[in-house]
């Protein structure tokens, strides 16, 4: 009896000890696991935040090989260049040089060539509704120097004449531009895209491996994905509501939107923005706000403005836009939201 | 019979537990409104208090803040246009940008469910 007393006791004593070993093993397991939420991985971004392009800038970069501050103040240097380059009311740039040429050839150096070039073909593709010739409206209506007016009927009739990317001669030879009629480009619907590109290519000349994203008014271009594997999570504006109205994840490629509130002002209870329908003159009605999923930010930029000139006939836009490589988000008149069946992809986390 | 657990293995997991909290509390502690004004990348002002500050570049004044502990907005401004001024009051998460001066009015550290916002 004393001996299997003893017995007893040795093994509930070893129980006990494995007990408290296995608690132990558990506990830590926990705390590890709770850690691991608590303790995310550091952030290792680099962010800097500027003006440039006339509007906010966003780089945020991640290197392992070149410190990622100068990589991003390369950029907005860069940034800062286009900003000159292709305003048209910087007496410095190219595009005042053109418009101001009085109808004559104007020899252009090779960016300007292509981007203005690639401008019209997204007028040919979008059928006008994408124009990089809007310049004189855009003034008429003030909203090129931030002091819009509603002008009269005859005025924009008018103006009118004076826009239409059919307009614009190429002589691809020697390198020049004509406008005719008239006519004033405007590429802010595609500068910014255009940026962007650049950016990121900048960021890889300095490390093939860099992450991250550049976003200049609300036009965003991916580097790399987030730490190397994960999906950025962009939000897209409610046109009328502090809160975000969705929410996609991009590991690459850009997206743009384009909303009625960015410029507007208010008359007799109706609202008047700066994107204009090219074939009427007046700010395009039906949609509050287009977004574009491309891979690559000038596709997005201009498409986004064509996807809002063209929102009232949201079937066409939702369906056909996507065989241009835009996968499109609209939120028209009213909040209702009209999606491609292709932007639904870039919802999903995985 | 004995106990499985004697006193002193109570006392470890209390420990343990002890341990895990400042965690855990750490975790849910709101952070309090952290406004701040950048130009050209740098940061020139930075905000806590409740509040109307004067925004100066290099001693240049160009323009006037007002945080009330949530909320800030641009009261004045010396750009043509006072855009700024029209935006009115931002909340965390929330910018404004004044292009003429260069200068953008922003929350530090904002924890928000996404990493940026097309707009």
């Amino acid at each position: 009896m004393q001996k299997m007393r003893a017995s007893d006791r040795k093994n509930i004593s070893l129980l006990r000890k494995e007990v408290i070993i296995y608690m132990f093993i558990g506990i830590a397991g926990f705390l590890i696991i709770l850690l691991g939420f608590i303790l995310k991985p550091p952030q290792t971004y680099y962010k800097l935040k500027d003006v440039a392009l006339g509007t906010y800038v966003n780089i945020v970069i991640g290197s392992n090989k070149i410190n990622p501050e100068r990589i991003a103040k390369a950029i907005l240097d860069e940034l800062k260049r286009l900003t000159v380059k292709f305003d048209p009311r910087n007496p410095k740039s190219i595009i005042h040089k053109i418009n101001e040429a009085n109808g004559d050839w104007v020899s252009v150096d090779e960016e300007t060539f292509t981007l203005i070039k690639a401008s019209i073909r997204f007028a040919q593709i979008t059928d006008g509704a994408f124009d990089p010739t809007l310049g004189k409206l855009i003034e008429l209506w003030g909203f090129d120097v931030m002091k819009p007016h509603l002008p009269t009927d005859d005025e924009i009739k008018e103006t009118l004449k004076h826009s239409g990317y059919k307009n614009v001669l190429f002589d691809d030879k020697n390198m020049r531009v004509k406008l005719l009629n008239g006519i004033k480009l405007d590429l802010g619907g595609i500068a910014k895209g255009y940026a962007l590109e650049k950016a990121r290519q900048i960021a890889k000349s300095f490390d093939p491996d860099v992450t991250g994203f550049v976003e200049a008014g609300g036009d965003i271009r991916i580097i790399g994905p987030k730490f190397g594997r994960e999906p950025w999570v962009v939000a897209i504006k409610d046109p009328r509501k502090e809160e975000p109205t969705d929410f996609i994840y991009l590991l690459d490629g850009a997206v743009a939107t384009s909303g009625d509130y960015e410029r507007f002002f208010e008359m007799n209870g109706r609202r008047y923005h700066h994107i204009l329908d090219p074939k009427t003159g007046y700010p395009a009605r039906g949609t509050w706000s287009a977004t574009v999923i491309a891979e690559d930010a000038v596709t997005a930029d201009a498409l986004a403005t064509a996807a809002f000139v063209l929102g009232k006939d949201w079937r066409f836009v939702v369906l056909e836009f996507p065989k241009l490589r835009g996968h499109v988000m609209l939120v028209l008149e009213g909040g209702t939201i009209k999606k491609s069946d292709t932007f639904k992809l870039f919802e999903r986390e995985e | 019979m004995k106990r499985l657990l004697g006193k002193h293995d109570f006392l470890l997991i209390t420990i343990i537990f002890a341990l895990s909290i400042p965690f855990i509390v750490f975790q849910s502690h709101d952070r309090k409104s952290i406004v701040i004004v950048m130009r050209e990348g740098e940061t020139i002002l930075k905000v806590s208090s409740p509040g109307r500050y004067d925004v100066k570049w290099k001693g240049k004044y160009l323009m006037k803040i007002e945080f009330d502990g949530m909320r800030v907005r641009v009261v004045d401004s010396t750009c043509p246009l006072k855009l700024c001024e029209k935006m009115g009051w931002i909340r965390p998460g929330g910018t404004i940008v004044c292009v003429p001066n260069k200068v953008i009015v922003t929350f530090e550290n904002v924890k928000k469910k996404y990493d940026t916002m097309t707009w």
